[in-house]
């Protein structure tokens, strides 16, 4: 049967559209398939859009053509217990100006914009389409069929940006079954509050935008939450662990609710209302959670790929997605210059990955991923800190400690010196 | 095949009044014909005497098979099938077009079928080149197009989009040959029989329109409340609307559920019957001008909702409530 | 500030007339933490105290796959829905 295009992209989220502008740039024939009723109807992250290069070099002043919220101007890292909270706050003068280090956006708005570039390059984008089942001739995958609809979609290479879940991925024999400890589940509240109010709260002045990472406020569950602000709302989330969150026994809006009614959050969160609710899971599992990434006929990128970490400072994953979609692209592109879609010709895909930050960072804080497991971190060390600072600081007319005393008599039945000692050497690891 | 490229058109015409679409039809088969050097035939089934040769023959139709048999009073696909095929066999024509309405996407398989060839269905344009056509049609809710070519050399089938045809009345007539053929029909070898044709009425109307909804609950649904229920919205003129667990029994359908994942509905009145007031249900009512509500538990979550409430057994109150309303209609009481 | 009934005030569903979701009922009853009914943040799974029946209604679902990743009795047929049905976000 005639091919249909030169590539088939499932999935136009940041991987996809990307993957889609520069082969349709290229010259090549471009179907971008999406099953939301527009691209970034399904999607939804914390989040932040990283500084990514490989998007700059498309679009060198990103900052005038996308639909990007606030620049993030002071990142903030709070530790929480249900009463008390420590933060440590960073902004610097250089995260100040153009290009920026990183923006908050809507990923239904700003996906869709990204799609639009790819189909204004000329890319065919196929929404409310959901691929079912991957084609395969001559022991190549050369296509998708889409659920409902009749017909097949024919292609040289098939691009699976289809995220977290990756059906493309399990189909094409990539993946295995999803693990529960390798998956995350973000929960998000989007609260809409003016723009002023939102610049007068959080001390930021017109685009500039703040970003708190909150350890602590899932309540001993492994996970962390996010507060962003948008130009005109504020984006409230936590990422748990399943597991952690199926052992628990809680419910995950009841968690979100929970996190509100947090005394420092309200303050924060004061006269908002609730816009839009959300979920989604994130890929959690590292380098060894990721999935096989290429076969013959097929390449796997973004979410879909497993591309996504944090290391409890950087949360990357769009940035990390929009190169790996850079990078198949050019690979499809020689792929089909040299007419061979092997696997093999395939492989150069995994080797450039391999050698772009993408993987090495992964690489890099694979030791991170492990670090998380660390059940204290949720609990006993926000507590620790908290209840330590409040030793500090609590004035009674009483004899002050030092603080090894202090140290120890917090410490008491929280942790023992040895376990402390171990756990730091853990996060040595994972960091240094 | 014949030399001469044959395009048969059938132009659904019922009576002697061709409608737009036949026109249309007939305008495309002979502009085809006109590109390719070919002719155009005309199909018509019919049990009438009409001659139809002054009418298509404005439209550059040169010949016309008229099939006529008491038996295609009724659009039947099996009975036009049967009468076509002994030509369509011996003539094989080039191309065979329909439009792409329920007439041709019923009798277009079938000639497919019996040419032993492919159909192509909605066809939005084609280019008509004299050696391989080439057809075009929308797919994936038109965001993409299919391109389709018959390579085979059997007849090519195509149902084409009514809304690209264009009429194109000739200003100096061709005389169009007729045939009429009398085929062999007989009720045996179809199996469809048509018994009439039934009007859409209110009970038929969208429960997301209507003015008057009775919401039957669980309480209300029963076998032995359920055609009072359905008494009561005859005599209100009401649409029957529904809540989730009577859609889960299979006692109404669910195009009737309301709720907020069912229909958001805001009539001016809204009877609910045996409906305690879930959120779900509710969050589908509250655009609801006034709701009275009747369930036998008095602490219902529905009537914090309601604009009046009755606390009583449906099975009670609605015999009587029926026999009311019935007498103030008759009466002449405006409800 | 989550009401979870009230979930399709704040997030919008194009709804199917068939369901992403199908569940095994066997299944369902040689399971003894149901854990899909209170992972689910849509508040999707019921446990049914009565009849003791897990019921899931796939018409608020947020297709984050919560359900099949942790369901270790393999009763949960899930898939995406059809294109253009389901959650339809618009900010987020």
């Amino acid at each position: 049967m005639a091919k249909s295009f030169d590539v088939i992209i499932v999935g136009a989220g940041p991987a996809g559209s990307m993957a889609a502008l520069k082969l349709a740039r290229a010259g090549l024939e471009v179907a971008l398939l999406e099953r939301g009723t527009r691209p970034g109807a399904k999607n939804i992250f914390g989040g932040l859009l990283h500084n990514t290069p490989a998007l700059n070099e498309i679009f060198p002043s990103l900052w005038e053509k996308a639909p990007l919220e606030r620049h993030v101007h002071r990142k903030t890292l709070a530790l929480m217990t249900p009463e008390a909270s420590v933060a440590m706050s960073f902004e610097t003068g250089s995260f100040e100006k153009a290009p920026y280090n990183g923006y908050t956006v809507m990923r239904p708005i700003f996906d869709n914009w990204l799609a639009e570039e790819a189909v204004r390059e000329g890319a065919t984008l196929l929404a409310s389409c959901t691929a079912e089942d991957l084609i395969r001739e001559n022991g190549r995958i050369s296509g998708v069929t889409v659920k409902g609809r009749a017909g097949e979609l024919r292609g040289n290479i098939v691009i699976a940006a289809d995220g977290v879940l990756s059906f493309m991925a399990e189909k094409a024999g990539l993946r295995g079954e999803i693990k529960p400890g390798h998956m995350g589940l973000g929960v998000k509240l989007l609260l809409g509050l003016p723009r002023e109010v939102i610049n007068e709260r959080f001390g930021l002045v017109r685009d500039e935008g703040a970003d708190y990472s909150l350890l602590g406020i899932t309540r001993g569950l492994r996970g962390g939450g996010f507060l962003y602000t948008n130009s005109e709302s504020l984006s409230l989330g936590l990422v748990v662990h399943l597991d952690s969150l199926k052992a628990s026994g809680q419910k995950p809006y009841d968690l979100l609710n929970q996190a509100c009614q947090h005394p420092q959050l309200q303050k924060l969160l004061k006269g908002a209302v609730p816009l839009e609710y959300s979920a989604h899971l994130v890929p959690e599992g590292g380098l060894r959670g990721m999935p096989r990434l290429y076969t013959d006929g097929m390449m796997v990128v973004g979410d879909a790929a497993g591309l996504c970490y944090t290391n409890g400072f950087n949360l990357e994953g769009m940035n990390l997605a929009l190169t790996s979609g850079a990078l198949a692209a050019e690979c499809a592109l020689e792929a089909i210059k040299a007419k061979d879609y092997s696997a093999r010709s395939l492989s150069r895909y995994q080797k450039r990955l391999g050698a772009s930050f993408v993987i090495k960072d992964m690489r890099a804080f694979k030791k991170a991923v492990d670090m998380m497991h660390m059940e204290r971190l949720y609990a006993a060390y926000p507590e620790l800190v908290c209840g330590l600072l409040e030793r500090i600081y609590r004035a009674e007319g009483k004899p002050r400690d030092r603080l090894l005393k202090l140290l120890r008599k917090e410490a008491a039945g929280r942790v023992k010196l040895r376990e402390l000692l171990a756990d730091a050497i853990r996060i040595g690891r994972a960091w240094l | 095949m014949s030399p001469t490229r044959e395009i048969w058109v059938l132009p659904e015409i019922d009576g002697s009044e061709i409608s737009e679409l036949g026109q249309g039809l007939l305008s495309e088969a002979c502009e085809i014909a006109a590109a390719v050097g070919g002719t155009a035939t005309a199909l018509v089934f019919t049990d009438g005497n009409e001659d139809y040769a002054g009418i298509l023959g404005q439209y550059g139709i040169s010949r016309a098979y008229i099939y006529r048999h008491p038996l295609l009073k009724h659009f039947s696909a099996e009975a036009c099938a049967a009468a076509l095929a002994e030509r369509l066999l011996e003539e094989k024509p080039w191309l065979c077009l329909m439009g792409d309405t329920t007439i041709g996407r019923e009798l277009g398989p079938r000639l497919a079928w019996l040419l032993g060839t492919g159909l192509v269905s909605g066809c939005v344009r084609m280019e008509a080149d004299p050696g391989h056509p080439r057809f075009f049609r929308p797919v994936y809710g038109a965001q993409a197009y299919q391109e389709i070519i018959f390579t085979s050399g059997a007849t090519m089938v195509v149902t084409l989009d009514p809304r690209i045809l264009n009429i194109n009345i000739l200003p100096s007539p061709v005389e169009a040959r007729i045939e009429v053929i009398t085929p062999e029909l007989s009720p045996e070898n179809i199996r469809t029989r048509h018994l009439g044709y039934a009007p859409a009425d209110f009970r038929a109307v969208d429960v997301a329109e209507a003015d008057v909804i009775v919401g039957a609950g669980v309480g209300a649904a029963t076998d032995a409340l359920l055609p009072l229920v359905k008494e009561l919205a005859e005599l209100v003129e009401g649409a029957i609307g529904t809540t989730r667990p009577v859609v889960d029994e299979g006692k109404i359908g669910r195009e009737r559920l309301i709720g907020q994942t069912g229909k958001v509905v805001s009539p001016d009145l809204y009877l609910a019957l045996g409906i305690s007031g879930a959120t779900h249900h509710l969050g589908g009512v509250q655009g609801s001008g006034t709701i009275v509500s009747v369930n036998r538990d008095a602490g219902a979550p529905i009537f914090q909702s309601s604009d009046v409430g009755v606390v009583a057994d449906l099975k009670e109150i609605l015999p009587g409530l029926i026999e009311k309303i019935r007498q103030a209609r008759q009466d002449g009481k405006i409800i | 500030m989550i009401n979870i009934e009230n979930i399709t005030q704040m997030t919008k569903f194009e709804i199917d007339d068939q369901p992403h979701i199908i569940l095994n009922s066997e299944l369902c009853r040689t399971c003894d933490h149901h854990a899909c009914v209170n992972t689910c943040p849509a508040g999707c799974y019921t446990l049914s105290a009565a009849t003791e029946r897990l019921d899931v209604v796939y018409e608020t679902c947020l297709e984050c796959g919560t359900c099949l990743v942790i369901c270790d009795k393999g009763s949960v047929s899930w898939g995406y829905p059809r294109g253009g049905y389901g959650v339809n976000y618009r900010l987020t």
